[in-house]
């Protein structure tokens, strides 16, 4: 009673104008691998900690499967493909963005990142004053201290949004982690085990075979639904099958990649509370997207467009954490966390957001979301409804020019439209990502 | 007083409640199998740590690791464990699209499309030698192109009839 009672008067008013803003990402995070999103591995102690001090949002989206789409939208708000053609990679030069606009509300901004696809050739430091990007797939262990070291050196009299990255659960994860094989078989014998311990290998893991040559299982992954008539990657020169306990050495790999990441977000929460900012700063904790890790055949995030390749951890800690932690099941988009960061900023957002503000005035609100949308480069759209059905057009650009016809002329049921859940839901997903593409062909809001 | 005041920090927010200990505390039992609440030289080897030796990281020389020990392992480890080669470069997603013009993917794309429609439905849509053409056209003007939207074209107007 008195710990709560004086528990409570240590906590900062979330109301009044923050300190900062820190937002951190662990890229490639899937969300069924936390604890508070249910996994009972243990995987997550920190992050659940977090969690429990704040809002989970247990039904948070990605609109994109990899990491520059991912980003691009979250940083402006905006579905990656309406930031020019889909084929460009990253925020075009002059696109407004998070950052950006709190910068001109007052703000210092800065970002560390881990290289790879959040460096500045792909425009990922617009409105950024401070980008660290010299980091080449880094741990998050490795971009935390140089962000805070950036925050050291800031005028304490003006707010500031930092944000850091870290690829620890990407499938570089696999070399193995510096957590080694806490959670794999490191005994284990065959293909699983030499995929494992080569940085990357993985990622040519598709149609449950490994395939050598990347130029192969790109084409394959491109034409895939379009050319089935038996034709697997597994008919691809030089492919190798994945036995189910590769897959579950690898898997186990991923997971002992997760306990690290979860590591390096702790002592990144120690370095805020040791500066004393830990009750003064919005805390947001997410994942760009996630990870097949083996499901339809893959251990890679850019071939679908699944829960498993899109729904992501999100957690907003308010200043001083909330008395008792929320789990919200309501259905988000990473989409929302742009005017979210701008409310709780108090920075003015427009019509042109589309998101939707998660936090008002200090305090949460209910999503209002019915359905969330993704984009993927491999001509890859979805829809999915708040009870889990998803709908995903296999097939077309995102800038086809006749797009919206094509999918509204479609039946579904073919390996055009791929639909899991409800077959009840499928007219409804259809009409949903038809009423979608037409809304961002006519550039509305 | 002075007991209070013990009790206020302990109880309120002054304590560290993020210090490394009880950060590193429940990673520390994954690799602590025997449950002793430390990591010992032979736990340390069996997870084969992409790390240093057990003798670098045992700080204190007590012959284990404690949560702090494995903090220290962690902020000083980071920097480099990704690196060392052998890993294959991520490839930016190009996928075949890349060699073709865009007018003429999108081409390709809405025959492929059809094509695949019109599978489902039960209708004839391209054949396999038609499909291996498909797959390299580069060109605007290509013969097997013009073919294959042929090829769908009247099946696709049925199929919305």
């Amino acid at each position: 009673m008195v710990g709560a009672v004086l528990s409570t008067a240590c906590r900062a008013e979330a109301t009044r104008p923050p300190e900062g803003i820190v937002v951190v990402c662990l890229d490639t995070l899937r969300a069924d691998r936390t604890g508070v999103g249910g996994h009972p591995g243990g995987l997550t102690p920190n992050l659940d900690r977090l969690a429990a001090e704040g809002v989970y949002y247990d039904n948070a989206h990605a609109q994109a499967n990899e990491t520059v789409l991912s980003h691009a939208s979250m940083f402006t708000g905006r579905y990656a493909s309406e930031l020019g053609p889909f084929s460009h990679q990253g925020i075009p030069e002059g696109t407004p963005t998070l950052a950006g606009r709190l910068h001109a509300a007052g703000w210092e901004t800065g970002a560390v990142v881990a290289g790879g696809h959040m460096a500045r050739a792909f425009g990922m430091h617009a409105g950024f004053q401070h980008y660290d990007d010299t980091l080449d797939w880094g741990s998050l262990a490795d971009t935390g201290p140089p962000g805070l070291r950036w925050v050291d050196g800031l005028d304490p009299d003006r707010p500031f949004f930092l944000f850091v990255h870290g690829y620890d659960t990407h499938d570089r994860y696999l070399k193995p982690t510096p957590f080694g094989y806490s959670r794999a078989d490191a005994d284990h014998p065959g293909l699983g085990r030499d995929l494992g311990r080569v940085a990357g290998a993985v990622s040519q893991v598709a149609d449950g075979v490994w395939v050598g040559n990347t130029d192969q299982l790109e084409r394959w992954a491109t034409v895939r639904p379009r050319f089935e008539r038996g034709r697997g990657a597994a008919e691809l020169p030089g492919a190798r099958a994945l036995t189910d306990a590769d897959v579950a050495h690898l898997s186990g790999l991923y997971d002992g990649s997760v306990a690290w990441a979860d590591a390096a977000l702790g002592l990144f929460v120690g370095e805020l509370e040791q500066r004393d900012l830990l009750d003064k700063v919005w805390l947001v904790v997410l994942s760009d997207h996630g990870h097949e890790l083996g499901s339809e055949g893959s251990f890679h995030h850019r071939f679908a467009l699944t829960d498993e390749t899109l729904q992501v951890p999100l957690v907003v800690r308010p200043p001083g954490g909330l008395e008792t932690g929320r789990v919200e099941t309501g259905l988000v988009d990473l989409l929302d966390v742009f005017p979210t960061l701008l409310s709780v900023g108090g920075a003015p957002s427009d019509a042109s957001v589309r998101g939707q503000a998660l936090w008002a005035g200090g305090v949460p609100r209910k999503p209002r979301r019915s359905t969330t949308f993704a984009e993927g480069r491999l001509r890859l759209l979805s829809a999915r409804d708040t009870a889990g059905s998803r709908l995903t057009a296999e097939g077309l650009s995102a800038d086809h020019p006749d797009l919206v016809s094509l999918l509204a002329e479609t039946p579904v049921g073919g390996p055009s439209y791929r639909l899991t859940g409800s077959p009840d839901a499928a007219d409804d997903l259809q009409h949903a990502i038809v009423g979608w593409r037409t809304t961002l062909a006519e550039g509305a809001p | 007083m002075r007991r209070w005041t013990l009790v206020v920090w302990l109880v309120g927010c002054g304590g560290p409640e993020w210090s490394d200990a009880r950060v590193m505390a429940p990673h520390l039992e994954a690799l602590d199998p025997n449950g002793d609440g430390r990591v010992d030289a032979e736990e340390y080897a069996r997870t084969r740590w992409n790390g240093p030796p057990f003798a670098t990281a045992d700080i204190d020389g007590d012959g284990t690791l404690g949560a702090t020990e494995l903090a220290r392992l962690v902020r000083v480890q980071s920097a480099g464990h990704f690196d060392g080669g052998g890993h294959a470069p991520v490839k930016l997603a190009e996928g075949m699209g890349s060699k073709r013009p865009t007018a003429v993917q999108h081409r390709v794309e809405a025959v492929a499309w059809k094509h695949t429609a019109l599978q489902a439905a039960g209708e004839p849509g391209l054949t396999r030698s038609q499909e291996d053409a498909l797959l390299a056209v580069v060109s605007e003007d290509s013969p097997a192109l013009v073919e294959a939207e042929a090829a769908v074209e009247a099946a696709w107007s049925g199929l919305q009839r």
